[in-house]
């Protein structure tokens, strides 16, 4: 690989419009989006979709299987993927492993995925389980540097897919079982060094800090970003979404909004400063963190180009903001059984019933703790205007477990219900309200989700990837894979063929037009 | 159990840690952790609390990463206000090992008291919404004596499947069976047993039996659901 290429696609990757020859970041550009301009496969040849190649990847351990959760990257015919403990270079025109990358993270904490890698020149960047920042040479995989940024002690746990932005490589904590803070933070990508460090909770005198009884419950307060965010560059804003905060499933020690947990929040990459935040989740007690991609558009609300930022989010609402300052243009319901909350108040964030907190004698919640919605990537197509998203609409009871004045950790536990109904959504981004809605057979999901100007939606439901007609909903097309999708599809040209690759278990696919 | 008994010993106001659940599930020598409980209860508990959260000044021991690194059985060692053991050590951390897994695992946590309904309100509830198909005397005999309550609280909302098929009537073709599994593009009858292929234009209609339960929940309110467990419960 040449260093010129992935320069070109830092530089394409900087602005709104997606690269076709590439998928150079988590989620294929910055604006979040996951569509794409390529039309070589569309709605009217979809059908002849098939195989190209597959592969299972090779864990480097015994002992757990792998789950393919990343999102790959795809730069000059070489996909990188990962999984927990695992970088995986793969060859994009045979799927043949290049190399592998294999650490073994230690710790007590829960086994859980890793979302992808990040490029930078002829460097990938990928943070493991136990908290390291590892850079690797691409062309080798031999690691360059590894650099320890949260103690896997305190029970912080990584897995967040790094984001590059100029010098800047952003990562963010995870782990919200124990009552730690949570932080966003850049580091220099030639030495790994930090550069800057955002807790996520207010410090005593800072503004937000108000929003915590004192500065014991907000340094406990969790919210962690285990999710990767997205950047204007024009604004030079990088937007995240944060964790709920902890203890988890009770409010009783840190009454207040608990800012900035369950929100989407505007940083300076280059140091760190909060620009805006808007809380999406005020005092959560149901485990919905808000970390759902925020999604960069720009549309046009009565008239008016506008710079817009929309999130459908795990506790049933769907936010538009104006991402220049964070101010609320729109918040809508898009789950119908939502029972949680006592509508909105005049910034268009939703007022929590405490009457549905949990209860040590059960509390029927709408949605489960699962969310409306979860991390799966949602996509938004700028052709058909619509913001697509995968929704479970299902109860839970509510449990408070930990009727402590201090709770710590998990305070709740949920018994969940049955009768659950999971659908596809297609929610026009002006008002929030569906423009369309394929109610799935069997329930499961969400899954991950790509667009393309073929007027294609790539989605997996069960064992099924499938294409739908993005702007009607209708099934076009699909296939049975071996385990059910279990990242998010991304779709670029190689060699003047459009390729489309998804993830399930530790399987990677790839599809593209038969001749 | 001899267990709980020391659990009483050593809990008698936080009823949360350790849970009954974390014992069951941290995999931790049950040996050890009778001994390590009983040496807490006597020798730690007074200053670091029952249940190992802390009392000015003595650390909280489950949010301290204290308790979660190599040095921390040198640091029980050197305790300048306890004398311990080896043996001793070993046990007590033990014990912190599952205090903190009752905190920090989901799912390990043990429900509280959920028995708050009046189960005569819930006796009308039961008479008005679940008679048609359901009776005290007959298939809800005994439910109190079977389960524990929160398990009956989630089993009256949710009922287990196995015994009540659901009936499907497929168009195209115009087919109705007994549902034995349906996804996206296929529905598997038995009795006949028969697989349809599925497409956006076919119409698929269950009728499931338990349905009625999950049209309950949208205008449930919580008073009716512990009002109803409070009543079932009652049915010895």
């Amino acid at each position: 690989m040449t260093a010129r290429i992935c320069i070109a696609a830092l530089t394409l990757a900087a602005s709104l419009l997606a690269q076709t020859d590439a998928w150079p970041n988590y989620n294929g550009d910055y604006s979040g989006r996951r569509f794409s301009p390529l039309t070589q496969i569309n709605d009217t040849n979809v059908q002849n979709l098939s195989l190209a190649w597959s592969t299972k990847v090779k864990n480097g351990a015994e002992g757990y299987a792998v789950r393919i959760s990343a999102t790959p990257l795809m730069v000059d015919g070489v996909l990188y993927v990962t999984s927990l403990d695992n970088v995986w270079a793969i060859d994009a025109r045979t799927g043949r492993e290049l190399w592998r990358y294999y650490r073994e993270s230690k710790g007590d904490m829960p086994r859980t995925g890793n979302r992808g890698v990040a490029l930078y020149g002829k460097w990938l960047y990928f943070v493991t389980l136990d908290n390291n920042l590892v850079s690797l040479d691409a062309a080798t995989g031999k690691q360059r540097f590894l650099v320890n940024f949260a103690d896997p002690k305190h029970l912080f746990f990584s897995t967040v897919a790094p984001l590059v932005i100029r010098n800047h490589v952003i990562i963010a904590t995870g782990g919200d079982a124990l009552d730690i803070p949570a932080y966003v933070q850049a580091h220099d990508p030639e030495t790994g060094a930090l550069q800057w460090k955002w807790r996520v909770t207010p410090a005593p005198g800072q503004p937000g800090a108000q929003t915590w009884p004192n500065e014991y419950a907000a340094s406990h307060g969790g919210g962690h970003p285990w999710i990767t965010g997205t950047y204007d560059s024009d604004l030079n804003l990088y937007y995240v979404g944060t964790g709920n905060p902890d203890p988890v499933g009770s409010g009783e020690s840190r009454k207040g909004d608990n800012l900035y947990t369950c929100s989407i929040v505007a940083l300076n990459p280059d140091t760190g400063k909060l620009v805006w935040h808007f809380q999406v989740s005020p005092h959560d007690t149901h485990d919905w963190d808000a970390v759902q991609t925020p999604i960069l558009i720009d549309g046009t609300i009565n008239g008016k180009p506008r710079k817009l930022l929309a999130q459908a989010g795990r506790n049933g609402y769907f936010t538009l903001l104006d991402r220049t300052n964070g101010r609320n243009l729109l918040t809508k319901q898009i789950l119908p059984t939502l029972n949680w909350s006592k509508g909105l108040n005049k910034l268009g964030q939703p007022i929590p019933d405490p009457a549905k907190e949990p209860h040590a004698d059960g509390t029927l919640v709408s949605p489960p703790t699962s969310g409306a919605t979860n991390w799966p990537p949602h996509s938004f197509s700028p052709q058909t205007g619509y913001y697509y998203v995968g929704i479970n609409e299902g109860f839970s009871l509510y449990y408070l477990t930990d009727p402590d004045k201090q709770p710590q950790g998990f305070a709740f536990r949920e018994a969940g219900l049955g009768g659950n109904k999971s659908a596809l959504l297609a929610i026009d981004y002006k008002t929030g309200k569906p423009a369309w809605k394929h109610y799935w057979r069997s329930p499961g999901g969400p899954n991950g989700i790509l667009s393309t100007a073929g007027n294609l939606l790539i989605t997996g439901h069960g064992s099924y990837l499938m294409a739908f007609d993005a702007a009607k909903g209708k099934t076009l097309w699909h296939t049975t894979l071996a385990n059910p999708l279990t990242n998010g599809p991304i779709t670029y040209t190689l060699d003047g063929k459009q390729y489309i690759i998804a993830g399930a278990g530790e399987n990677l696919y790839a599809f593209a037009l038969d001749h | 159990m001899k267990l709980l008994f020391i659990l009483a010993l050593a809990l008698p106001l936080a009823a949360q840690l350790p849970s009954r659940a974390a014992i069951a599930g941290s995999n931790l020598d049950e040996a050890a952790i009778e001994r390590g409980g009983a040496l807490f209860a006597t020798q730690c508990a007074r200053c670091h609390g029952p249940a190992g959260r802390g009392t000015n000044p003595a650390t909280d021991l489950i949010r301290s990463p204290l308790v979660r690194r190599e040095e921390t059985s040198e640091k029980l060692a050197s305790h300048p206000n306890a004398t311990l053991t080896k043996p001793q050590i070993n046990d007590l951390n033990v014990w912190l090992k599952l205090l903190l897994f009752s905190v920090f695992s989901k799912g390990n946590q043990d429900f509280l008291n959920i028995l708050t309904g009046d189960p005569r309100k819930g006796e009308r509830f039961f008479t008005a919404n679940c008679a048609a198909c359901h009776s005290v005397k007959g298939d809800l005999a005994g439910m109190g004596e079977k389960y524990d309550p929160t398990v009956l609280q989630s089993l009256w909302l949710n009922p287990r499947r196995a015994k009540t098929p659901r009936t499907v009537t497929v168009t195209p073709p115009g087919i109705t069976g007994t549902l034995d599994r349906i996804d996206e593009f296929t529905l598997v009858l038995k009795n006949p047993r028969r697989e349809i292929p599925l497409n956006d234009d076919s119409k698929v209609e269950i009728k499931d039996p338990l349905q009625p339960h999950y049209d309950l929940y949208p205008r449930l309110t919580d008073a009716d659901v512990h009002n109803v467990t409070a009543f079932l419960a009652s049915l010895k």
